[in-house]
């Protein structure tokens, strides 16, 4: 039981440590790119 | 008092530890767009958090395995490298580059952030096996590192074997390669019990084990599907020589009977010396 809750708190600090900055990063990636081609560009 | 040998079925958690592999799935498109672009400072961020992240990740899960070893048996020695504390420091390093620099939390998120991957990964996974396990009762004068050394040589032997058999097409004696595993298994597994038994086992795990798979990869190698009955007949009697001295030892060592064991012993050696295994 004790076991079990340790390991729920783990999965959670590190999806908050890592999956939460490395989603931020892939949105700031998508943030960043140049704007599409539109067919108003031509 | 000595167990039942129960036959162990792989590992009890194949996905264990694939959470670490899976979370920093988005940064590796985050370094195929910056290497689009062209932005190496980015680039190499993203490739140094990578890095740490899945080197951690396989650190891991390398722990996890040798873990599940050293919990399987009853005596056994910590492992030398603390691998899945190295693989906490190391994805919490790949968070800290994550964060700081990928994401702009700055220098003070980045440190929490590489903490809590820290901290989260030693909860979710543990700490490394520190302490040997040590038998209990007489050890026959032998340290448990000369102990796990031997019993680990045998399990490698006993593996060969299977391995072997696997290429042995023949269904009765890949049965009978199975049976003699398990009962080598066993045996090992009193000496597990009592490793006081060890001094009188060591003929086993020499002479027996090595005479089973050198017989066992004979036959594999110069016959994988050829049929020859003479061959058959002699390698057939050889197993079943085998498998019965085996469970004999079995029996012998939990009788503590030592010169029925010697005995049994020079039986097959003599045997194994007249087909030439040895």
């Amino acid at each position: 039981m004790k076991r079990g809750l340790q390991q729920l708190v783990g999965a959670v600090l590190l999806i908050i440590a890592i999956g939460l900055p490395s989603c931020v990063a892939f949105n700031r990636t998508l943030a960043d790119a140049p704007p599409r081609a539109t067919i108003s560009h031509f | 008092m000595p167990q039942i040998y129960r036959k162990e079925h792989g590992n009890q958690w194949p996905w264990r530890g694939v959470l670490l592999y899976v979370l920093p799935l988005p940064l590796a498109a985050v370094a195929v767009r910056a290497f689009a672009s062209g932005d190496n400072s980015r680039l190499i961020a993203t490739l140094v958090a990578l890095a740490c992240l899945w080197t951690g990740a396989a650190l891991n899960r390398r722990g996890l395995q040798a873990e599940t070893q050293f919990r399987r048996r009853r005596i056994a020695a910590a492992p030398r490298t603390p691998r899945k504390t190295l693989a906490a420091v190391l994805v919490g390093a790949g968070s800290f580059v994550c964060a700081t620099w990928l994401a702009d939390l700055g220098v003070l998120g980045g440190a929490v952030a590489g903490v809590m991957a820290l901290t989260g990964t030693l909860l979710a996974y543990g700490l490394d096996p520190r302490e040997d396990k040590i038998a209990a009762g007489s050890t026959g004068g032998y340290s448990t590192e000369e102990i796990v050394t031997a019993l680990t040589q045998a399990e490698a032997k006993i593996e060969s074997i299977a391995q072997s058999s696997r290429a042995i097409e023949n269904p009765e004696f890949s049965s009978r390669l199975e049976r003699i595993g398990e009962a080598a298994r066993s045996v090992l597994h009193v000496i597990e019990d009592d490793p006081g038994d060890l001094r009188r086992a060591r003929k086993f795990l020499h002479v027996y084990l090595d005479g089973a798979r050198s017989v066992t990869a004979n036959y594999a190698r110069t016959h994988p599907d050829a049929r020859n009955e003479e061959l058959d007949r002699n390698f057939r009697d050889m197993l079943e020589t085998i498998e019965s001295s085996f469970k004999e030892t079995r029996q012998r060592l939990l009788q503590d009977d030592a010169m029925d064991l010697d005995v049994q012993i020079e039986v097959l050696t003599t045997r194994l010396k007249r087909e030439g295994v040895i």
